[in-house]
């Protein structure tokens, strides 16, 4: 096919709105042509979601009605479209979307005292993670850049709640619930980290500047790319993935220049480790190794026989300080 | 259904049915494939004349077609996908007699009064499709609940942008990711329309 109808044509012939003579022309190419028929999907899918959205002109909507809603299938297609937009909103106002990042800032510590907790179980098997010495650094600028933007995102739902009011209340509900639950988190964590500062004297050797980020899977989030950012003093940056589905019992990860797609470093395998309800996978790497470009973290599941199945991606953009 | 019934009743012997998939292929086998996409083009291009039998209706042009290559041995007049255009045309224009017999121009056989009543959803039955289209996104794997999720996400606007970023990082051009989002979406679709019903 050598000439594909714009998008607008292709509404007006969903809307039936075009000329006999017009719309009998698309009507053959909607059947032998794959071209046309597969833009024609695709436009159907966002005339209805553009219905369910509200954001077609009055005369257009009227039309939708009273032209397009006329079969029980295409009924069905708007329905589904409805449940999708809801089930979006939802996911809107989830804590997960909130945590699309949490920079920390560097602080100097033992690099002992950095093998703790949720870091053991890593395993790093290439010379690039030979020095995969790490520790989480959660605290206090986190969790208030955390409730930050938790407030952004319930603004922003609120905005986009107008058909489905009703929904959206318990969607506020739930985001005051994670709001309460996030300061009570702050409130802990901000009273261990005290309580470890006089606990621990860290020696003067042994010193690592450690930046910390977690990066939850890019498609999930709001659409801004995380900052991962470090200095020319930064030993280390840590990355901690919140795993999505947990059928692998060891994963690898690849960060990849989104540019040039060219792997920057690589890891071995990877164990995750449980926090709380979630599955999360941590690792290390040396900063000198990224330079300040946007990256993909491309996570692998590991399969018995050793090859690998990619699960997500996560995007990130690197920024030297 | 008048002469589209009377056409119905032949049946389509297996022998017939493979050679019409053979034609239809045009030389690429594609495991029934094409068959189910032309048969939903088929439907969507009846539903799109308004019949309400679009299934029925489409299900007979393709049996038409069927039954003509068997009785020639092989269809030129056209190639495939035209050729069964062509015979839908013929289908459409039999039924709208059949339907509105009083005024052929007609092209719709539609009660409007019956839209209305369905247009809403109960919000028993909104809940319960929430449930079912998690639980059918869950059964995707990982990288195609993500490029669906991202694909339909967001105000008309940003849309054209945000595909054509998505389309960059996935490696595939546009025309390529949209097709990929429709066969999820319509997937995804069937799954929760199954689920809700069950």
């Amino acid at each position: 096919m050598t000439n594909v109808p714009d998008e607008r044509l292709l509404t007006q012939y969903l809307l039936r709105a075009l000329p006999e003579e017009e719309t009998e022309r698309l009507d053959e190419l909607s059947i032998a042509d794959d071209d046309f028929a597969a833009r024609l999907s695709s436009a159907e899918n966002d005339l209805v979601d553009a219905y369910v959205r509200g954001e077609l002109p009055p005369e257009e909507s009227a039309r939708f009605r009273s032209a397009y809603l006329s079969s029980p299938k295409r009924r069905d297609k708007v329905k589904f479209a409805e449940t999708f937009l809801s089930f979006q909103q939802r996911v809107a106002a989830r804590p997960v979307v909130i945590r699309a990042v949490a920079a920390q800032p560097e602080k100097r510590e033992s690099a002992w005292a950095r093998l703790s907790g949720w870091f053991r179980g890593v395993r790093s098997g290439t010379s690039r993670a030979s020095n995969a010495w790490f520790a989480p650094q959660w605290g206090l600028a986190g969790a208030a850049l955390l409730l930050l933007v938790a407030s952004g995102y319930l603004l922003n739902t609120n905005l986009r709640l107008r058909q489905q009011v009703s929904r959206s209340e318990s969607a506020l509900a739930a985001l005051a619930q994670h709001e309460k639950d996030l300061q009570h988190q702050l409130a802990t964590k901000t009273a261990g980290a005290s309580a470890n500062t006089e606990a621990h004297t860290p020696p003067s050797i042994d010193r690592l500047k450690v930046a910390a980020f977690v990066l939850v899977p890019s498609l999930r989030g709001s659409g801004a790319v995380p900052i991962v950012s470090w200095s020319a003093a930064t030993d280390l940056v840590v990355l901690k993935l919140e795993l999505e589905s947990t059928g692998f019992s060891t994963y690898r990860v690849a960060i990849e220049d989104s540019a040039t797609r060219q792997t920057a470093w690589q890891s071995g395998d990877l164990k995750p480790q449980s926090e709380g309800d979630k599955k999360v996978l941590s690792f290390a790497f040396r900063p000198s190794l990224l330079k300040s470009a946007n990256y993909f973290v491309q996570l692998s599941g590991v399969r018995d026989d050793g090859t690998t199945e990619l699960m997500s991606s996560y995007s990130f953009r690197g920024v030297v300080k | 259904m008048g002469q589209t019934s009377k056409k119905q009743d032949w049946t389509a012997t297996e022998q017939a049915f493979r050679r019409f998939l053979q034609w239809l292929d045009e030389g690429q086998d594609s495991s029934g494939e094409r068959y189910l996409e032309m048969r939903q083009r088929l439907v969507r291009y009846f539903e799109r004349k308004q019949c309400v039998a679009a299934d029925d209706l489409a299900d007979e042009t393709l049996s038409r077609v069927v039954r003509r290559l068997e009785e020639e041995g092989t269809i030129t007049d056209a190639p495939p996908a035209r050729y069964c255009y062509t015979v839908a045309k013929f289908v459409f224009l039999e039924h709208l007699r059949v339907v509105h017999p009083e005024a052929s121009g007609q092209d719709s056989d539609f009660d409007s009064a019956a839209i209305a009543a369905d247009s809403h959803l109960p919000d028993q039955t909104a809940e319960k499709r929430l449930d079912c289209l998690d639980h059918c996104l869950q059964q995707l794997i990982t990288v195609e609940r993500d490029l669906i999720l991202e694909y339909y996400r967001g105000e008309q606007g940003e849309k054209i942008q945000r595909r054509r970023e998505l389309a960059e990082r996935l490696a595939l051009s546009t025309n390529a990711l949209s097709i990929r989002a429709c066969r999820i979406r319509d997937r995804l679709e069937g799954c929760v329309t199954k689920c809700a019903q069950s």
